[in-house]
């Protein structure tokens, strides 16, 4: 007979540390102070295991049937292993904006199986998000049916500096109250499967390198110029953290007064202020300001940059301005890094009148290695497949698969 | 890994070097404990190690009220690995046993304009084999060179990218001329990355897995750790920020911003020229060889020098902001012979005060002028010992 002494229950974040370092396994509370025989020890055992040992465990079932050459993983997404296994799991990849909240349900081939979006403009706190996750989620399993049973894995990605070993969102100015937040463990303890989180630059880097520009790239880097810039960065085909997590925050970067221009005209500022979009807008209101002719002043960044690609001299200047400042960002960085390839992403980023100015502007630097600039062909889904390659990485590290 | 027999003992034998190195001479029971293997592994690992002379008995220690312990010691004293820096006119050699203990150091000329890649490696075999000579030791020791050179290199082939300061040295694969001179392994690497190198393995940058290291001399050019390991980028060339764009005031029109590369601005030659502009025609006994003696005149309160120097800090400041926004490293070193004046950063520690954000720290390189050779040793130390591990060799 075995004395089983017992503690208190184990919340699931904890639990899953605990899996991590050690084999042991804390057995829930109800089985305190009673005598189990063996048997029924390791029937309890089976019933209280963690949620997602059930789901692995046709997986695990699985593994006789994955040849062996596919036991030989290469990096961060192109395994035969799963592919052999495909149809026995599923995953979440989220994409919480600063105003929107996508969700998509795939398999473990990486097919997407349905899409879900959700306006959070006026419930973005955390508990809210998770919420509407939670019934997303629900929603997306139902009209593919698919069992709850068998996901696996949900990975989440934030607009704003995430500490993913912490799987915390440190801090965001797109979403009001988020600061640290524990995305991770209320991603886990709301749909019971385990979590991975990100910031979603890194996530559209993520995407790209999977099934994007950026495929087997191994140095590359994925600018997100919107509302803000950032930068999602692959060096020997890792990302960069960096040690407090803000790798990429370039949108502080100092951009100093054009070249050729009196200083005035070409204030310096930082280079969000100038190309995000809000610079853009601001740059095109300065212009409609300096001439007498009337202008249309509600503009977005791409109908200026289509008006100067049309001939209209005005816009014309916003956007050699703008290439002008995209380009010594890119130049800086790619010094820096020394990467093969710029993706460029986000509603600014996207513009085509600006990636043929910006690598019109490059051409005339002299490097000792030039970087390719190509815009994103993901558009709008980069952070939400870099989401599921995530929550694929989760479910394949978890059940033991990678080596 | 499937178990062949040499391959597993192979592995057993790294981890017990790596747990002697690093802990000092241990017993076998310590072994045991540290390592996780059994007792007999390795009393088997431990033999074959002693038979290659990387392990020797040191005797017994004190007994604790058992049998005594019998205290192993790693030999560093096996072989010796060299680190060689091409300077602007200048060889620099170490000699380091097994441990990275210096053994001896050298100092060769180098005539830029005559020297030939096959002479300059001609030269280096030269004399690394004389300072085997002058330690009395076979030239069989010797288990590895690691060169450092002021160019982009492409490492796995050992060839030269692009060197500004000798064009015809450009393409040449000076890995292939060195390997002539040496029956040991022998690798070319670019000698600022080598600094960084150095500066983790045993300066201010130790324990610091995400740092950059920048050297400013002649040259400008960074060195950049991600994750404990060096980046070299998809072309060899991270860290290449000589190359930075940078505005050039200019005196006569202070309203137009020229650019410039950063090199020509902040490295040595470019501020002694700004300094003799600046003080041409001025009364002036100030003796002034070097940039380093600009900025100590600087220190030392002369008002021209200081201007000079808050402008270079100013750009130097700006450009670790770049870095520190781009990598999030947790600290910035600065090098060479103008970036390690105390003044200069100084300086930019100033301006980095000022920013809206919170920046990076930023510090001195501990190693001075020797970083790039101890970057040398300790990147051909590891490689150097797991080539005496290799089955081959041990089955002696």
């Amino acid at each position: 007979m075995t004395n089983i002494a017992t503690l208190i229950p184990v919340p699931l974040e904890t639990q899953q540390q605990r899996l991590k370092q050690t084999s042991a396994r804390k057995i829930p509370h109800q089985l305190r102070d009673r005598d189990l025989h063996p048997s029924e020890l390791t029937r309890r055992r089976q019933e209280f295991a963690p949620p997602w040992s059930s789901a692995a465990a046709p997986l695990l079932a699985g593994r006789d049937l994955v040849p062996k050459k596919s036991r030989d993983r290469s990096r961060a997404g192109r395994s035969d292993s799963l592919r052999v296994a495909a149809g026995l799991g599923h995953v979440i990849g989220v994409d919480i904006g600063g105003t929107n909240l996508r969700i998509a349900l795939s398999d473990t081939h990486g097919t997407v199986l349905g899409k879900w979006c959700t306006s959070i403009e006026k419930t973005s706190s955390p508990a809210l998000v998770i919420e509407q996750i939670r019934e997303g989620t629900r929603n997306l399993l139902e009209q593919a049916f698919v069992s709850r049973r068998s996901l696996l894995a949900v990975a989440a990605g934030a607009p704003g500096v995430t500490d993913g070993d912490a799987g915390v969102v440190v801090a965001t100015s797109y979403l009001k109250g988020w600061r640290d937040v524990p995305l991770r463990s209320m991603l886990e303890s709301a749909l019971r499967i385990p979590a991975a989180v990100e910031n979603d630059v890194r996530l559209a880097a993520i995407g790209e390198n999977w099934t994007g520009a950026a495929r087997g790239i191994r140095n590359f880097v994925f600018l997100a110029i919107g509302t803000g810039i950032a930068a999602g960065i692959f060096a020997n085909g890792k990302l960069i953290h960096g040690t407090d997590w803000t790798a990429g925050e370039i949108g502080y970067m100092h951009v100093p007064g054009t070249p050729e221009q009196v200083a005035k005209q070409g204030e310096p500022g930082s280079l969000e202020s100038i190309i995000g979009g809000e610079g853009i807008r601001q740059q095109w209101l300065r212009c409609c300001d300096s001439t007498e002719v009337p202008q249309a002043r509600d503009l977005t960044a791409t109908e200026i940059f289509e008006r100067a690609r049309a001939g209209d001299a005005l816009a014309e200047t916003v956007l050699k301005r703008s290439a002008q400042v995209l380009a010594y960002a890119v130049y800086n960085i790619s010094l820096v890094l020394n990467c093969a390839l710029f993706v460029l992403g986000g509603g600014v980023g996207l513009s085509a009148p600006l990636l043929d100015a910006t690598r019109h502007v490059l051409e005339q630097y002299n490097a000792p290695a030039r970087s390719k600039l190509i815009t994103s062909n993901l558009g709008q889904d980069a952070q939400l497949i870099g989401a599921i390659r995530l929550a694929l990485n989760k479910a394949e590290s978890r059940i033991g698969l990678k080596t | 890994m499937i178990g062949r027999p040499p391959l597993i003992r192979q592995r057993n034998a790294q981890i017990l070097l790596r747990l002697l190195r690093e802990t000092g001479p241990c017993s076998k029971a310590d072994l045991v404990r540290a390592s996780g293997l059994s007792a007999p592994s390795v009393t088997n690992v431990v033999a074959h190690l002693a038979s290659a002379g990387l392990v020797e008995p040191l005797g017994e220690g004190d007994s604790t009220g058992g049998r005594p312990p019998d205290i192993m010691r790693f030999r560093a004293e096996r072989g010796c690995v060299a680190g060689v820096e091409i300077g602007p006119d200048s060889i620099h050699f170490l000699l380091a046993d097994l441990n990275g203990r210096e053994l001896r150091r050298s100092k060769t000329a180098l005539e830029k304009r005559s020297s030939t890649p096959p002479e300059v490696c001609a030269q280096i075999g030269k004399e690394i084999r004389e300072l085997l000579r002058k330690l009395k030791l076979p030239e069989d020791r010797l288990l590895g060179v690691v060169v450092g050179v002021p160019a982009i290199v492409n490492v796995d082939e050992g060839i030269v990218v692009a060197f500004s300061a000798l064009k015809h040295w450009n393409h040449v694969n000076l890995g292939a001329l060195l390997a002539g001179e040496f029956k040991s392994d022998v690798r070319v690497e670019n000698d600022t990355n080598l600094a960084a190198q150095g500066e983790y393995y045993r300066g201010a940058a130790q324990g610091e897995k995400n740092f950059v290291f920048i050297t400013i001399g002649e040259g400008v050019g960074a060195g950049i750790f991600v994750g404990g390991t060096l980046h070299r980028g998809s072309q060899w060339s991270a860290g290449e920020i000589g190359y930075l764009r940078v505005p050039n005031i200019s005196r006569e029109h202070p309203t137009i911003h020229r650019y410039g590369k950063l090199e020509k601005v902040l490295g040595a030659s470019g501020i002694l020229k700004s300094w003799r502009a600046s003080s041409h025609g001025s009364r002036t006994n100030l003796k002034v060889h070097r940039a380093a003696d600009v900025f100590d005149l600087a220190a030392a309160g002369n008002a021209q020098a200081r201007r000079l120097l808050e402008q270079r800090a100013t750009i130097l400041a700006d450009v670790v902001v770049d870095l520190a926004l781009i990598l999030n490293p947790s600290v910035i070193l600065l090098g060479g012979e103008v970036g390690n004046h105390p003044f200069l950063l100084q300086g930019v520690e100033n301006l980095l005060k000022g920013s809206e954000f919170a920046v990076v720290r930023v510090g001195l390189g501990a190693l001075g002028s020797s970083a790039v050779l101890w970057g040398a040793i300790c990147s051909a130390l590891d490689p150097a010992i797991v080539g005496l591990l290799q089955p081959s060799k041990l089955a002696g």
